[in-house]
């Protein structure tokens, strides 16, 4: 390894594209959010008027934003549960437990994560709608407690629909990163733990889970980190609503800005968001200490 | 195989020999509007963009169609850049006064004169006019009516409901005689039918001037949205669901699906646009329905019955078009007796005036034929909530409709945070 | 032999298997449900929602097609084929130089680089959407092509990066002697014995750029332009009562990336459990 070359020139032209697509689509974009942030805009391209921190109070008094960050909240610490929680179970299982049909196990559970969110949100909106979809006909004929505008359709079970719907696609995702991790721990230590008669359950919670420690919080903040990014299940399979049930940072955001001609404050939501991501990335930098 | 090849070699000769003989005055105009599955309507868009050209040699029309939802969101944007069209749709409410507000629609108060004037009253060009200048052409309107089941009314002998009062009394008695099925449908999910609701019901409470007065943000900060009217329609449509007058599950069913619901008999009657009629013949439901007015409400002042929901449509012309007379001449033929009829008979858009309309009788679909002639009873249209209404209000407003619907919100809990948002974006301007 | 994390039962494995097996089953089920859905009536779908048709009608898949999922499908393709193409290529120019050569504020420039990843498109999409307008690349597939693969390119690079750190670089140094510039290095030397990695970014980016829903939305407002994911939440909006219908164009749209999947299964998990390193 090893600097091999000190050629200034050569190292330019190797970087000049992605610095030129970086910087007009991110850090120019980065700049001007920001500075957007402070000013009022009715329209796209029309006039822009400096308002100073207006948009940021407005925000702290705007109830929908607050209700949107508590969903996204909700959704992340839900996601982990499931995601996280459910892919470590099936990992297990798939690592050392079963031994026919890996393979086969491995690819149905992770198959939903190639097919596109929007795709499998329009799939299950119908799935769960109380017209047509089976969900509705299931729970009423096992005598179960069914919404009557189904469980998109009530506010009380939207988001729950909504985080589950997230989870059916993305728990596979989890499993296989977490396979991964498993996978990479030498056989030598669960044999080094028989002899001291540690196996079985004891050995996962002895051996397994504290190797894969720094997996698992990769995979906790991935999914922290997506349930912050959520857009399409929400706009696809409830677009916020009913009422603001399961509105989110990000769909409310593109609603002010393409919607509601609030270019300003859509804006100054961008920079708290921006905030939050790069809390999470910096976090997520420090625990993994990859790069 | 050859033939063709032959007609196509002599058909390029001739158009590059055109070509070549006007070439300095090459000139496009770019027209966007709306697209349409209807056949009617894209057949009578080539025919008058056909007789535009053949009336402005060396002008072709580049003709550019967006879904709705697509179209708001590029308009703007496409204005403010320098590939935006010359003429474009729009509505003729707070979507096209932003325009004008925002610089991005010219003022077409001096372009009017030898043009659509000839055709239309000044007073008409008001959906379009912010100051007294004109930022836009209204060239047909819609509006909203009663769908009605005509077979079981008949079968009934029931008349469709006048009031309010009578409308209570067949919600209860529609269930009974029709085996379950509902007084009318109303598909909420998306949410734009249920403010259309609840903007008829508010306009025959409050009143068409006062609704505007508040709509755009005229009155004082701390007095808009304040009429106890406000508060009685949303009560009002509370207790149609209460009642029963809808079919269930309103929150969970898309307007599409409410009107599948309508024709294959799950409810008598459809509160639906002028362009239903052509839906409800394509679900196999032609001529069994017929047309009403929406209840007069018994409790709102007699005078503001007379009203119904609807709004002009027409176009505006980019403030940054190199060929605002050109563009003007467009929306000018639109507006000819002519063109008017045609787009009546093919693309069932109904005319801003009734000239001409009856030599065309028999080719009009039936339902907008009575609505042509009803139009003119009335004292004016209703406001409506979703398109006449700053963006975030109207969000506001209809995300709550659900809720009062749902009985999760009060109408009295809405309207405060209907005050509220409206107090804020007032001060803020 | 691996040895188990239970002990070796039947009856153990049984119950592991029908645990396993009823959660494949909840992945299988709404799948197979919107396959055959499409081959249903209109009607049947209110009166059946479960079970199979009576007489399969798979004329709904030819009228999606042709009622726009062809364009999309076709758009799809054109925009992820590009997208991934400059990422794979742009991102191992940017990795083979940070790794590899010696210039002013290299480790600035990855510290960057690092921030980019942390920047989700969503938080500067209102700029993003005003530069495309002002560069008339709205409604164009450069549009979507040119904003992919700068989003793309960040967690590429961190990845290549670490790949071309531990290349040897004895191999180089002997082309070195031989002449060869850093380019061509990068392009005879390293680039061929790099595969597996620039697999791994393109399926990875592969996979992201073909269900890009967001950016799709506001960028692509024609119907001609517009990509799957998008075309298919705006044919529901079409096409909303015709159920069968809407399923079959979901399971069209579906369908290309998950044969790929079960064709190159091995790559795809290698490639997405990479994320977790």
């Amino acid at each position: 390894m090893g600097k091999i070359h000190k050629d200034w020139g050569a190292s330019l032209i190797l970087l000049l594209p992605g610095l030129l697509l970086l910087g007009a689509f991110i850090f120019l974009p980065l700049v001007q959010t920001i500075v957007w942030s402070l000013f009022r805009q009715e329209v796209f391209g029309g006039p822009q008027r400096f308002i100073g921190l207006s948009n940021f109070s407005e925000i702290w008094a705007d109830s929908t934003f607050w209700v949107a960050l508590i969903n996204n909240i909700q959704f992340g610490v839900l996601s982990v549960v499931l995601q996280v929680g459910m892919g470590l179970v099936l990992a297990a299982l798939l690592d050392r437990g079963v031994r026919r049909l890996k393979v086969f196990y491995r690819t149905v559970i992770f198959a939903p994560i190639v097919v596109s969110t929007a795709a499998i949100g329009l799939l299950w909106s119908l799935f769960l709608d109380p017209n047509i979809g089976p969900i509705q006909d299931w729970l009423s004929m096992l005598g179960l407690p069914h919404p009557r505008n189904g469980i998109l359709g009530e506010p009380d079970t939207a988001l729950y629909g909504v985080i589950f719907v997230g989870a059916w696609q993305y728990t596979g995702f989890m499993m296989v990163i977490l396979l991964a991790g498993m996978q990479s721990i030498p056989e030598e230590l669960y044999e080094a733990a028989r002899m001291d008669g540690c196996k079985n359950i004891r050995a996962f919670f002895n051996i397994t889970l504290p190797l894969i420690r720094n997996v698992i919080v990769t995979a906790i903040l991935l999914t922290v980190i997506s349930a912050f990014k959520v857009f399409d299940l929400v706009y696809v399979l409830t677009n916020g609503g009913p009422g603001t049930a399961t509105e989110v940072l990000a769909s409310y955001i593109f609603r002010n800005a393409f919607e509601f001609s609030n270019i300003g404050y859509a804006n100054a939501m961008s920079v708290v968001f921006l905030g939050i991501a790069l809390a999470f990335g910096f976090v997520q930098h420090r625990l993994t200490r990859r790069w | 195989m050859q033939l063709s090849k032959t007609l196509k070699t002599t058909a390029l000769a001739t158009g590059l020999g055109l070509a070549l003989s006007v070439p300095t005055l090459a000139q496009e105009l770019k027209v966007w509007e709306l697209s349409s599955t209807s056949e009617g309507v894209n057949q009578n868009w080539e025919d008058v963009i056909a007789q535009f050209e053949a009336e402005h040699p060396g002008v072709t029309v580049k003709f550019e169609t967006f879904d709705g939802e697509s179209y708001k969101k590029g308009l703007a944007v496409a204005l403010a850049s320098n590939n935006g069209p010359d003429v474009f749709f729009n509505w003729g409410s707070e979507d096209s006064i932003s325009l004008a507000r925002n610089g991005l629609a010219a003022d077409v108060s001096e372009l009017g004169e030898g043009r659509w004037l000839d055709y239309i009253g000044e007073e008409m060009l008001g959906p379009f006019s912010m100051d007294g200048k004109a930022y836009g052409v209204p060239t047909h309107s819609i509006a909203v009516y009663m769908y009605y089941n005509k077979d079981f009314f008949a079968e009934n002998n029931m008349d469709f409901p006048k009031t309010s009062d009578e409308m209570f009394e067949a919600c209860k008695k529609v269930p009974e005689m029709a085996g379950g099925s509902a007084f009318t449908v109303l598909g909420n999910k998306d949410q734009w039918r249920g403010i259309h609701y609840v903007s008829m019901i508010t306009s025959q409470y409050v009143g068409s001037e006062n609704m505007l007065k508040d709509m755009r943000l005229l009155n004082d900060a701390d007095e808009l949205f304040t009429d106890p009217g406000y508060v009685k329609a949303l009560e009002f449509i509370a207790r149609m669901e209460k009642e029963g007058c809808f079919q269930p599950g309103v929150n969970a069913t898309t307007a599409d699906m409410s009107d599948a619901i309508f024709t294959s008999g799950g409810g008598m009657s459809d509160y639906c646009g002028t362009w239903c009629a052509s839906g409800f013949d394509r679900q196999g439901f032609e001529g069994k329905y017929a047309i009403a007015p929406f209840p007069a409400i018994s409790d709102a002042p007699k005078e503001n019955q007379n009203y119904i929901l609807g709004l002009t449509e027409g176009f505006q012309i980019s403030a940054k078009s190199e060929h605002k007379e050109l563009a003007a001449d467009f929306v000018s033929l639109l507006l000819t007796d002519e063109v008017q009829a045609q787009r009546l008979v093919k693309a069932a858009r109904i005319p801003l005036n009734g000239a001409n309309v009856d030599q065309y009788a028999d080719e009009v679909h039936l339902t907008i034929q009575e609505v042509v002639a009803d139009l003119p009873n009335y004292d004016g249209f209703a406001p409506i909530l979703d398109v006449d209404l700053n963006g975030k209000l109207v969000d506001v407003y209809k995300r709550g409709i659900q809720d009062v619907i749902d009985g999760r919100t009060t109408p009295e809990e809405l309207m405060a945070t209907v005050q509220e948002e409206a107090r804020k974006i007032k001060n803020a301007m | 032999m691996a040895t188990n994390l239970f002990p070796k039962t039947r009856k153990l494995a049984f119950f592991m298997h029908l645990f396993l097996g009823a959660y494949a089953v909840m992945i299988l089920f709404p799948l197979s449900w919107m396959f055959i859905g499409a081959l249903k009536s209109q009607r049947e779908m209110f009166t059946n929602p479960i079970g199979l048709p009576e007489s399969p009608n798979w004329s709904k898949f030819a009228e999606a097609w042709d009622a726009g999922v062809r364009d999309y499908f076709l758009n799809s393709v054109i925009v992820s084929f590009f997208s991934v193409l400059l990422i794979v290529f742009i991102s191992a120019m940017v990795a083979y130089a940070l790794a590899r050569m010696e210039f002013p504020f290299r480790r600035t420039l990855y510290l960057l680089i690092i921030l980019c990843f942390a920047i989700p498109m969503h938080a500067v999409l209102v700029p993003v959407y005003v530069l495309l307008s002002e560069t008339n690349l709205l409604n164009t597939h450069l549009g979507l092509i040119l904003p992919y693969a700068a989003f793309g390119l960040p967690f590429s690079v961190i990845l290549m990066y670490s790949f071309f750190y531990e290349f040897p670089s004895e191999l180089e140094e002997a082309a070195k002697l031989d002449g060869c510039g850093p380019w061509r290095r990068l392009w005879y030397v390293v680039l061929p014995l790099s595969k597996p990695i620039l697999v791994s970014v393109a399926i990875f980016n592969l996979v992201s750029v073909w269900n890009e829903f967001l950016l799709a939305t506001i960028v692509m407002t024609s119907r001609e332009v517009q990509t799957l994911p998008l075309g298919l939440v705006r044919f529901r909006d079409q096409y909303a009562t015709d159920w069968p219908g809407m399923l079959a164009a979901i399971t069209m749209g579906s369908l290309p990336l998950l044969i790929i999947f079960m064709l190159f299964q091995k790559y795809f998990v290698k490639s997405m459990a990479g994320m977790g390193k």
